[in-house]
């Protein structure tokens, strides 16, 4: 072949394979594309995760990222997969690991999340966070430049829906699962569901005291009556609706241990020190196996 | 001396009455109501429609009743503010109050409740000529369609939603059973302002659809009362007070009298819409839409 010609091919062929065929691999090893148009980044295993929904009306973001280093190279990956801009960003949850970054979106991206999302982020707002967090990474200091706390522009009650371009998401408040305002998000078309901190792979999660196991469960029941093809916790692996299952078995075991217990007359405290759990001995993040203790002993105490 | 004074005198009183731009300016059919607050009143009862200026940009209220006065409120917008339309918010689905979307979306994000995009469609596949035989109205309405586009709502949200945009603060309120399949009353807590939608009219006769209900009409506007409005702005009419409930309340209330006198002496709903007088309200407009009261008021008085 004479040059000329190579080079057509190797034209035709980077055409044909090259500039169409953008792979998760080119956005950066933390983005994981789960459909098309649909990819998820995250950086640490127990990181938050953010999703990234291309529409031809623009991007839908959920959640921002654990940290703004996350916000920053999602956003280089937006960039990377179209020139259309973010115009809308749903909370999955509004603590800071989801919401800090949100000053790098909007404006002009339209924020929403389930109400009480505002007073919960002003309350929790610390700048000392972000300094430690800056001390501690001097690195991350270059994207905390121009930091605001943004919070949401729409806060819905119970139940929404966005149509963005050919797409759909329903929002779903799910009550006492996790903070004052969780929101799962589901695209009914794509079965993919966005499944917030209700529940993640393989790992305990910290239960505070507004936190129901009963609500927990019902949600997840919830979600699983969707039939979503993949299952996207706030933190951890992508999964299936074996996320669910495992997470009530989890739970419903825990409620009977503590409720036997609890009737012979156990404290709370002798059931902390005395409550085997072997089943989920390989689960991580085991010092919030107390907060799940507590909150086991509020149900069968009621 | 004088010759000097004068360009700065003119400076002076430029730099005086700039900023003072008064709704007189914006034409006739725009209404200052608050500061940074204006609606843009239809005329003879055609809807209105509400513009909010934040410090992040224009809130509309519904987009006019026809494409000519969307492109009117276009023109106002512009005068009042640099910043763009960021939201529009549906009080119903109904083309006199959503025609005009395409004006300002994109970008602008539309909201409105549940069931808006559905009822939209719906009126959509009925009348598929709806904009030709618009267009031919006349060459103003044809110029103003250029570019239509069929925008239904992004948001659609359940009963209850707060739009936060700048320093002010939008209570979005599900209306059920007043008027379309999805109404909502827009409340501003701050500036005591309401955009009460079509649950209510002033000086007309409301068209009840069988879905509506005096019951619930009388409710929403029980609710939008408590809120203690300063302004209340109805989907079509005169901006007022919160006597607009007050009439319309009164005039529920003697309506299902007389249809339950009627029915309790034995008439059929036939002979009460031939028979019933309401002389109190000669005055309203839109006359033909009484015997849908008449229906809404005979199905409560018979209790169902």
């Amino acid at each position: 072949m004479k040059k000329g010609s190579i080079s057509v091919f190797l034209f035709v062929f980077y055409l044909l394979f090259g500039a169409s065929y953008l792979l998760a691999q080119d956005l950066g090893p933390h983005f994981k594309k789960i459909k098309d148009g649909i990819y998820v980044y995250a950086q640490k295993p127990a990181d938050s995760n953010a999703g990234v929904i291309v529409t031809q009306e623009g991007v839908v973001l959920i959640d921002s990222g654990h940290n703004p280093p996350d916000s920053q190279a999602i956003l280089k990956a937006v960039k990377q997969l179209t020139s259309q801009p973010i115009r809308f960003l749903i909370n999955t949850e509004p603590h800071s690991d989801h919401t800090t970054g949100h000053f790098l979106f909007s404006p002009p991206a339209i924020i929403i999340a389930h109400e009480g999302a505002t007073d919960s982020m002003k309350k929790a707002y610390n700048p000392q966070r972000n300094e430690k967090l800056m001390a501690d990474y001097p690195d991350m200091r270059e994207s905390f430049k121009g930091f605001k706390m943004i919070t949401p522009q729409i806060e819905y009650r119970d139940k929404m829906t966005l149509n963005v371009g050919e797409r759909s998401f329903e929002l779903y408040y799910l009550k006492n699962v996790h903070s004052e305002a969780d929101t799962a998000i589901w695209l009914p078309k794509e079965r993919v569901i966005f499944s917030a901190a209700v529940a993640g792979v393989k790992r305990f999660s910290n239960l505070r005291p507004s936190v129901q196991i009963e609500d927990m469960m019902s949600a997840m029941k919830m979600m699983k009556s969707l039939n979503p093809e993949i299952v996207v916790p706030g933190h951890g692996p992508l999964g299936t609706t074996k996320i669910f299952d495992d997470s009530i078995q989890y739970y419903t075991l825990l409620l009977e241990r503590v409720g036997k217990m609890a009737r012979e007359g156990k404290s709370l405290d002798s059931i902390k020190k005395e409550l085997r759990m072997p089943e989920t001995d390989d689960w991580a993040s085991k010092d919030r196996i107390d907060t799940n203790i507590e909150s086991a002993y509020r149900s069968v105490k009621k | 001396m004088k010759i000097k004074l004068t360009p700065i005198l003119a400076a002076a009183l430029s730099l005086l009455f700039a900023p003072v731009l008064s709704a007189q300016d914006l034409g006739p059919q725009i209404k200052k109501i608050k500061d940074g607050i204006y609606v843009y009143v239809g005329k003879e009862f055609n809807s209105n429609c509400g513009i909010i200026l934040t410090e992040e940009g224009v809130v509309l209220i519904d987009s006019g009743h026809n494409p000519t006065d969307s492109r009117a409120i276009l023109a106002a917008v512009k005068k009042l503010t640099p910043l763009p339309v960021r939201f529009l918010i549906d009080t119903e689905p109904h083309p006199d109050h959503t025609t005009g979307h395409f004006v300002f979306s994109p970008p602008a994000t539309v909201i409105a409740h549940e069931g808006a995009t559905e009822s939209m469609k719906g009126r959509e596949r009925e009348s598929p000529d709806r904009i030709e035989k618009m267009k031919a109205v006349s060459p103003e309405m044809r110029a103003a369609l250029e570019g239509y586009r069929f925008i239904t709502p992004h948001v659609e949200y359940r009963q209850k939603m707060t739009l936060n945009v700048g320093e002010r603060t939008f209570e979005l309120m599900y209306l059920k059973g007043v008027h379309s399949e999805a109404d909502t009353a827009v409340w501003l807590p701050k500036e005591r302002v309401l955009f009460s939608a079509s649950a209510v009219v002033v000086n007309q006769y409301n068209i009840l659809r069988p879905f509506v209900t005096i019951p619930d009409i009388l409710a929403a506007a029980k609710m939008m009362k408590g809120l203690n409005p300063e302004f209340v702005i109805p989907g079509h009419g005169t901006p007022g007070t919160v006597k607009i409930f007050e009439d319309s309340e009164r005039y529920y209330a003697l309506l299902l009298e007389r249809v339950g006198k009627m029915a309790r002496e034995g008439k059929s709903l036939d002979e009460i819409k031939k028979e019933l007088r309401m002389p109190e309200y000669d005055g309203w407009a839109s006359k033909d839409r009484i015997p849908s009261n008449i229906d809404a008021a005979y199905k409560v008085v018979k209790g169902n």
